[in-house]
């Protein structure tokens, strides 16, 4: 599992690359966390779960950041780790996922930048022999 | 892709394929090689596409690539069979610009000035977290303010009724509907009234440092060396969490109403569809939270200067010059080939700029237009420009809004590294206090192009006037 940050004049993009689409969630959200503030530093003392019903995979991906995006600014938890299930349903894909991580503290979070939204733009999940592949950008 | 200059500063894109109308592009030759090494003239041609686009797709010379819609992006849809398009917005709502006033010079704040900086950042909060204690809203309090805009501050005291006057439609859109606004939305809104933000957002404290036309600059009440102040931000989380929603919400509809997307981040509604509707009135809500924000922050920055200066409110005199918005989109009317239209004006990351004697533009700036904000960097200047009759028969009243980025943020870093950013501002005569030090490097002067670029060409074009420059000496950044 890996991700690298891309370049994009205004705002921020990642590339993410994983075994399965499950394991490209939980690197999305490491991508994500990294891009908040210094990875390594958050705790997993919290526990959450996560269900989201999205239509396709790019949708639920794009559903899926944004979760955090907003539980980190409604309860200011950073997100370290995820334990990610997704099955296909009626209407299309079920994430159930369970989070951990810590309450954001000033003292030890340096912040880097804050991210507005997850967006649609050049969105991207693909399949190859290789594994799983995506690309999204993070407004800032 | 072909692109025909028309003029110095005007540039075509012709009709073809499916677009609806042509592309128009406003820039210098220097700017235009530079434009077309991004995507964003494919978004220009992109947006052209869209049912209902009226005139042109057009693009101010802060052109950059955006998300669906280029930023520095004017589209005007049909009242009735156009479409509005989320990404024609952008994630935060009416974010804009607000200019205030004083009655100080340079001179007279300058012993002072890091008691006024510090001020303004204790008190305006910026950055990561909630806003201030001493303003928690209620679901129902929230309400009113989705509502009432600009005005419910005010009617708490938070303001003078004059305030209103001077901002973009009152400070309030019609057709709010805060029922629409997801309980997300809410929550992402209830704490953060008040509050800069982070990223581009700032409070600024300047001072005028040219004046290009001096009976303009009087009529705005600007005078050579006096101490202004811009506050840079928008409608927070509340905002980006609308446009999530109806993004969604649209990329469903925009396959069922048969809208062939180019792009799926341009996904939009027929105006006149439940989606439609539902999306103006959310984003009207959302906007009337961004204009109480700057509203709240004015509020704010007065009592910091007159804290940190010792003034009263007369001595001080911070009064508002204007407040626009650069994302938004709103029903406008224009005169189009003798016939009167209403359309839904898009503007992202563009600015309005209605001309002098039209019903919109403040009484006291009937004879000189409506004035227009344009943000530099922190390091350079900014501008205050004004609207004019050209920019009203060929912009639907639009004009630019920003000097637009250089560098990513990550060269922007990368160039920043080894370096002291506040130590060579302060050098430069600029005291800056921000909440994290890496949006300092992401920010540094040289990460945007030189705003005058931009403004001369709005200016060379006919569809802005240059007023004044004003050049920063404090800021406050998330």
């Amino acid at each position: 599992m890996t991700y690298r940050f891309l370049d994009h004049t205004a705002d921020m993009g990642v590339e993410i690359e994983a075994a399965s689409f499950e394991d490209l969630l939980a690197e999305g959200l490491l991508a994500l966390t990294d891009s908040l503030t210094e990875v390594e530093q958050v705790g997993l003392d919290m526990e959450l779960q996560v269900d989201l019903v999205a239509p396709s995979r790019e949708d639920l991906l794009v559903d899926w950041l944004n979760e955090l995006v907003y539980l980190f600014e409604t309860e200011s938890v950073l997100f370290g780790l995820a334990e990610i299930g997704v099955e296909e349903e009626s209407g299309g894909w079920r994430l159930r996922g369970t989070l951990q991580g810590e309450r954001y503290d000033p003292d030890r979070h340096r912040i880097k930048r804050l991210i507005k939204a997850v967006t649609y733009h050049q969105l991207r999940v693909s399949s190859s022999s290789r594994g799983w592949q995506a690309r999204v950008i993070f407004d800032i | 892709m072909q692109v025909e200059q028309i003029d110095e500063f005007r540039w075509r894109i012709p009709k073809r394929g499916k677009m609806q109308v042509e592309g128009l592009i406003f820039a210098s030759a220097e700017m235009m090689a530079e434009i077309r090494q991004d995507q964003s003239l494919q978004q220009v041609v992109n947006v052209a596409h869209l049912p209902g686009i009226v005139g042109a797709s057009m693009a101010m010379p802060d052109i950059h690539w955006g998300y669906g819609f280029p930023i520095g992006g004017v589209a005007a849809m049909d009242g009735k069979k156009g479409v509005v398009s989320p990404g024609g917005v952008g994630y935060d709502i009416n974010c804009g610009v607000r200019l205030l006033r004083s009655g100080l010079s340079r001179k007279e704040i300058q012993p002072r000035l890091r008691d006024l900086v510090t001020r303004l950042y204790q008190n305006i909060p910026t950055g990561i977290g909630k806003g201030r204690s001493d303003l928690r809203l209620n679901r129902q309090e929230l309400t009113r303010v989705l509502s009432q805009g600009a005005a419910w501050p005010v009617e708490r005291g938070m303001g003078e009724e004059e305030d209103l006057e001077f901002i973009e439609e009152h400070g309030c859109l019609d057709g709010a509907r805060p029922d629409l606004v997801s309980d997300r939305a809410y929550q992402r809104g209830r704490d953060q009234l008040g509050t800069l933000g982070s990223g581009n957002h700032f409070a600024e404290i300047q001072y005028v440092a040219e004046i290009y036309d001096e009976a303009a600059a009087a009529a705005l009440g600007l005078f050579l060396d006096q101490l202004t102040l811009t506050i840079h931000s928008g409608s927070r989380g509340l905002g980006h969490q609308v446009c999530s929603d109806h993004i969604r919400i649209m990329l469903e509809a925009a396959a069922r109403y048969g809208i062939e997307l180019p792009d799926r981040q341009l996904c939009c509604a027929p105006i006149q569809s439940p989606e439609g509707q539902h999306y103006l009135g959310a984003m009207s809500a959302a906007a009337n939270y961004a204009f109480a924000n700057r509203q709240v922050m004015t509020h704010w920055a007065r009592e910091s200067f007159m804290q940190a200066l010792s003034l009263g409110p007369r001595q001080l005199g911070l009064e508002v010059v204007y407040d626009v918005c650069h994302n938004i989109a709103k029903f406008e009317t224009f005169v189009i080939d003798g016939r009167s239209r209403r359309l839904c004006v898009h503007r992202k990351g563009a600015t309005r700029a209605y001309p002098p004697g039209h019903p919109q533009t403040p009484e006291a700036y009937q004879e000189v237009g409506q004035p227009v904000l344009i943000p530099g960097d922190m390091g350079r200047y900014s501008y205050v420009l004004v609207g004019t009759e050209r920019a009203h028969r060929e912009t639907f009243g639009s004009t630019c809004h920003g000097a637009g980025r250089r560098l990513s943020r990550r060269q922007a870093k990368k160039q920043a590294r080894g370096r002291n950013l506040l130590e060579e501002l302060e050098r430069k005569g600029v005291l800056v206090m921000a909440a994290g030090m890496a949006t300092v490097a992401e920010e540094m002067p040289e990460a945007y192009k030189d705003v005058s670029a931009v403004v001369d060409v709005v200016e060379g074009a006919g569809i802005s006037r240059k007023v004044a420059q004003l050049k920063p000496i404090g800021v406050i950044k998330g």
